[in-house]
């Protein structure tokens, strides 16, 4: 095999051509690799989750003096917040990461692991999405429509109970849509991942 | 940044053999091929300012187009489209028949790309004349493990190349 190889190599160095003139004229910096759009992605969700912070806490400002309105809207952006933090912590892993300075299955692995937890994620950016929607439909109403939502505070065993069929209700269709659209993808990069792992501990 | 692009292709130039093998090895698909050799390219060129010399240039060269080339043979959706939008080959063969008429390199090919992409990675960086000590500063396991994978992936194939004969 090594011969053969070998050979190969030696033959490959006749036939082979490089189109230089064609490397050369390629303009490289505004092409994106796979590794990127990757990491873009997850940066643009992470800073778009900010942007949806900052507007709820405008629309705050706007509202300051109704107490009732101005708690669902800060609720929207504490939730916004979150979202962003999380994103932000995993993502600060990924950037630092290249292809040049690590190690195949280091890389390998982060990539992977980059994958779950992002898609592993994509679960609860759904439920913070529809929940900052719904914070914001109070103060919409009222700066643009000019129409008051009267929030009250749900005491009564009644409003507990819908809240409690509403939550679960969006839980069970978050959790089907969810496996519908990344069920497969997660255990491609779980069961990848696992690959890897035995990759590097076993011994044959 | 004429420099740069001079520094380049001579690299290029100079390791076009390397980066032939590994995208053989991992697409068999031509549009995969040409797609796979466009984004080892974009990376390379992109880490080309990382390049630091006391590190070996084949050690950095292995890791990118490896990394990559185990990336994009993972890839989910198959994309037809190029990054470039170029229709032409950077890495030309100037005499396919004489590639082809290689009954015998076609069979290790075949063999190789039914590896896992982790050990088709172990295997080109052996047969191309790499130490395990190399090898394993690419793949980032320990030379013994290196040499104990190598020795295993080499009996399978040799099995293998057993059952054709």
């Amino acid at each position: 095999m090594e011969l053969l190889w070998k050979e190969h190599n030696v033959k490959l160095e006749k036939i082979m051509v490089l189109n230089g003139e064609m490397l050369k004229k390629l303009n490289f910096y505004p092409a994106v690799d796979g590794f990127s759009k990757l990491l873009n992605l997850s940066v643009a969700g992470r800073n778009m989750a900010l942007i949806y912070a900052l507007i709820s806490v405008g629309l705050s400002v706007a509202i300051l003096a109704d107490h009732q309105l101005l708690l669902t809207t800060l609720a929207g952006a504490i939730v916004m917040l979150l979202s962003f933090a999380y994103h932000l912590h995993h993502t600060a892993k990924l950037t630092k990461l290249n292809f040049y300075n690590m190690p195949v299955i280091e890389l390998q692995k982060t990539i992977n692991e980059f994958k779950i937890t992002s898609i592993k994620a994509g679960k609860y950016d759904l439920v913070v999405m529809i929940i900052w929607l719904l914070s914001m439909v109070p103060v919409v109403a009222k700066l643009w429509l000019h129409t008051t939502i009267n929030i009250n505070v749900p005491s009564t065993p009644y409003y507990i109970s819908a809240a409690l069929i509403a939550i679960a209700a969006l839980l069970y269709l978050n959790e089907k849509m969810y496996n519908n659209l990344y069920g497969k993808k997660l255990s491609q990069a779980e069961a990848r991942l696992e690959e890897i792992i035995v990759f590097e501990e076993s011994r044959v | 940044m004429l420099a740069d692009k001079e520094k380049f292709v001579t690299i290029i130039k100079d390791n076009k053999r390397i980066l032939y093998k590994i995208i053989n090895c991992y697409c068999k698909d031509p549009d995969d091929r040409q797609d796979l050799e466009q984004e080892i390219l974009i990376q390379l060129w992109k880490s080309l300012d990382s390049y630091n010399s006391t590190c070996k240039l084949s050690t950095w060269l292995y890791r990118i187009a490896l990394n990559v080339a185990i990336s994009h043979y993972r890839k989910d959706v198959k994309r037809k489209v190029t990054t470039f939008g170029l229709d032409e080959s950077i890495l030309q063969i100037a005499d396919h028949t004489t590639v082809n008429d290689q009954d015998k390199i076609d069979i290790l090919y075949q063999l190789i790309a039914k590896l896992s992409s982790l050990n088709k990675a172990l295997i080109i960086l052996h047969l191309d004349g790499n130490s395990y000590r190399d090898i394993a500063e690419v793949m980032g396991i320990s030379e013994s493990n290196v040499g104990t994978k190598i020795n295993r992936i080499k009996h399978i194939l040799k099995q293998e190349l057993k059952n054709i004969q």
